[in-house]
């Protein structure tokens, strides 16, 4: 695919919603280990290959791409970077570093070689496009942090758009929906260039922060789409960079919570995975989620997280506390939705029924159409010999509009749902880029 | 009626169903418990059975039984299906035609009713003695979205228990639960207490079918694991007949607690016979 070819594709791939196919089937990507009996097909990588194989060739291209991409979109640079070969990405991160590296280090009239050839500070100047433009970041960092832009957008926008096998590397993953088992998919490289070339980035105070955004945008991204094997990577990384950050933290508990789920449990069964159980998923999650408290006491969606593990590991008492600070803090209406209703469910583990019926009619009526208060209640009645009262509230479920999307109980997408969602995220990680003045 | 142990019914609930249609009014110090009971010899059920051919142990105290009823207390069905997105196809083609044989092989005083789920857990039709309804209402399914099999169960027994009639359960459903609101821990505990019988049908095997195969041993009914949907008139129909040709078994329990887990024991007293029957109920608090 030539630039001109891409501009085209990405032109007619940019009317396609990101989001349409995701009421009808819930793909969660969850890493397994291949048994030796039974050899599972990794897909094939795409068969043209673009790129220059000169070396000075293939990075310049890649310059002009991470230069000509408009954060944000499925550009024609994004859909040229897509087609790249993982072999030679590799090759090209090799030489783009040292590159960065050597740029980085001389000064005056130093002269170092490269693949045979010698560069000056000015010949490093000119084929990293360090001069002009103006920017929040200092030049290498704009660079590296604009080329892991473009490989988030390949992968976030382009790569599902290129057909089987773009993107992916040799690690295989699954694809359930409902909790049956429905595909392969893969890690894709993409992510992890992007996130080789942020460890290059400096620590300078801005630096830090862009690409601390960029982490907890790009992870929210991935656990919005169910995407559990690429974030376990990723997570991983971000942490590893950001241990004590809150949002990060919080994400990192979110998957753990998430691989927790029956959803994800259930599909893995009869697979040897790298995956553990859900009992070991809920402690790491119960740990990083205190984590994030500790960081951060106001962090209330953190809160109600961590009450929710707490509970589902049997420490009610401990859950009830959580929630009960949590609703003294401002929550939007959804966080007061679940808040409620998993203090129904820890009330009623402890004894206190009535309280417990309280706080599931509060969850009925912050969002009135949801079903899950409703059965609570019903349940609750039900138990305590109240036929009447069960049927009354189980009338109510089956009265609720029959499209499980209009709906739409909160209860239903836990697990792919932050406050603050990857759109706004990823807005706002990408402003800064639109802004400034274009790089020559 | 909320004094009642759940589970349970009356004594000669039979007759004041079946002859004023309307729910019975019990008394505060008798309670009486119904219990289902299949018989069968060689694989057939056993008929003809009285009061005394039936032993029925509670808690270890025998109890006299009041009353036998076989093949004669209009049935209360609420079929429960799974309208996930993994039922399409042929899958759902099967589904309306054994639930269709179903329908067919209903009494002109049977009711049913259809409620479906994905996530959401929906009443379709019905309670209703018109068929038809429940057909058609079959024919508007859509399958898409996740499993909530134990919130649907939840509100079927409840549904079914609502009712005059036998209630009997159905549950179609070819996956594990992947979002449902109750455990399923809770939705056992409601089937130790409801006299709803629940049947299931589950396609395919392994420890997802683990709530339903407990559900239907608590109730009293059954788990039929399915490889294929072809047959699945037959499966249905196959449950609706074994549930006809059950027993309901009345008794007033004396020399026992009112609260609590009741482990039932019940035994026929003549010939080589096997009994299947829900091994207890929960009454009380």
């Amino acid at each position: 695919m030539n630039v001109e070819q891409a501009r085209a594709e990405s032109d007619i791939s940019r009317h396609r919603p990101r989001h349409g196919w995701r009421r009808c089937a819930l793909w969660v990507a969850v890493v397994f280990l291949v048994l030796p009996a039974r050899p599972v097909t990794v897909p094939a990588a795409p068969q043209k290959n673009p790129v220059p194989l000169e070396w000075r060739q293939r990075l310049q291209s890649w310059l002009d791409a991470i230069a000509d991409h408009r954060p944000g979109e499925a550009d024609a640079p994004a859909y040229f970077m897509g087609a790249w070969s993982e072999g030679d990405l590799d090759a090209g991160t090799t030489d783009l570093l040292t590159m960065v590296t050597l740029y980085s280090r001389m000064f005056g009239r130093q002269v170092s070689t490269y693949h045979g050839e010698p560069f000056g500070v000015m010949d490093l100047t000119q084929l990293l496009k360090m001069t002009g433009g103006d920017s929040h970041l200092a030049g290498a960092d704009r660079l590296l942090m604009r080329a892991a832009i473009l490989h988030a957008d390949v992968a976030m926008r382009v790569v599902s758009r290129l057909g089987s096998g773009a993107g992916c590397s040799a690690i295989s993953t699954v694809k359930s929906s409902d909790g049956t088992r429905v595909g392969a998919g893969c890690i894709g490289f993409h992510w992890r260039i992007a996130r080789t070339l942020l460890d290059a980035v400096s620590n300078s105070p801005d630096a830090r922060a862009a690409i601390r955004l960029w982490y907890h945008a790009t992870s929210a991204f991935l656990l919005e789409e169910l995407d559990y094997a690429n974030a376990s990577f990723h997570i991983d990384h971000g942490q590893a960079r950001f241990p004590e950050d809150p949002a990060i933290l919080f994400e990192h508990g979110l998957l753990h919570e998430a691989l927790a789920s029956a959803s994800v449990q259930i599909a893995l069964r009869g697979l040897k995975t790298s995956v553990p159980a859900a009992d070991v998923n809920l402690r790491d999650a119960r740990g990083l989620y205190e984590s994030a408290v500790r960081a951060d006491p106001d962090f209330v969606e953190a809160r109600v997280r961590l009450a929710r593990v707490l509970g589902v590991l049997g420490r009610h008492e401990e859950a009830e506390r959580e929630l009960s600070k949590a609703l003294l803090l401002p929550m939007n209406t959804r966080l007061t939705y679940y808040a409620e209703l998993f203090m129904g469910d820890e009330l009623r583990a402890l004894g206190r029924r009535d309280d417990a019926r309280s706080h599931y009619k509060l969850a009925s009526e912050t969002v009135p159409i949801a079903q899950s208060p409703k059965v609570a209640l019903g349940f609750l009645a039900r138990q305590a010999g109240d036929r009447a009262g069960a049927l009354q509230a189980v009338q109510q479920v089956l009265a609720l509009p029959a499209s499980d999307v209009v709906r739409a109980d909160p209860w239903w997408t836990y697990y792919n749902w932050q406050s603050k969602d990857s759109v706004a995220l990823l807005r706002e990680l990408y402003q800064p880029f639109l802004v400034e003045r274009r790089l020559p | 009626m909320t004094r009642l142990a759940p589970m349970v019914a009356v004594a000669l609930v039979a007759a004041s169903l079946t002859a004023n249609g309307q729910a019975p009014v019990f008394s505060s110090k008798v309670e009486a418990v119904r219990v289902d009971v299949l018989v069968t010899k060689g694989g057939k059920p056993v008929g003809g059975l009285t009061p005394k051919d039936f032993e029925i142990i509670d808690n270890g105290v025998r109890q006299q039984v009041d009353l036998v009823s076989f093949e004669r207390l209009p049935l209360n069905v609420i079929l429960a299906l799974d309208m996930s997105y993994s039922v399409i196809g042929e899958r759902l083609t099967n589904l309306r035609r054994g639930a269709d044989a179903l329908l067919k092989g209903l009494n002109a005083d049977d009711k049913s009713a259809l409620v479906t789920f994905n996530d959401a857990v929906t009443l379709r039709a019905g309670p209703t003695a018109d068929a038809a309804r429940i057909r058609a209402a079959l024919d508007r399914m859509t399958p898409a979205g996740n499993t909530s099999v134990v919130d649907a169960s939840f509100a079927s027994i409840v549904l079914g228990e609502s009712d005059v009639g036998r209630p009997l359960v159905i549950v179609f459903s070819d996956g594990g639960d992947t979002s449902s609101w109750l455990k399923p821990a809770d939705v056992l505990e409601i089937g130790k207490r409801t006299d709803a019988v629940v049947y299931a049908i589950a396609t395919g095997r392994g420890p997802q079918l683990d709530f339903l195969n407990d559900l239907t041993d608590t109730t009293g009914g059954r788990l039929f694991e399915i490889e294929s949907t072809k047959n699945l008139e037959a499966t249905f129909l196959g449950v609706l007949e074994e549930f006809r040709q059950r027993y309901v078994v009345s008794y007033s329990p004396e020399g026992v607690s009112r609260d609590g887990w009741h482990r039932l024991a019940v035994r026929v007293t003549t010939g080589d016979v096997k009994v299947k029957a829900r091994p207890g109920y929960l009454a009380g608090r």
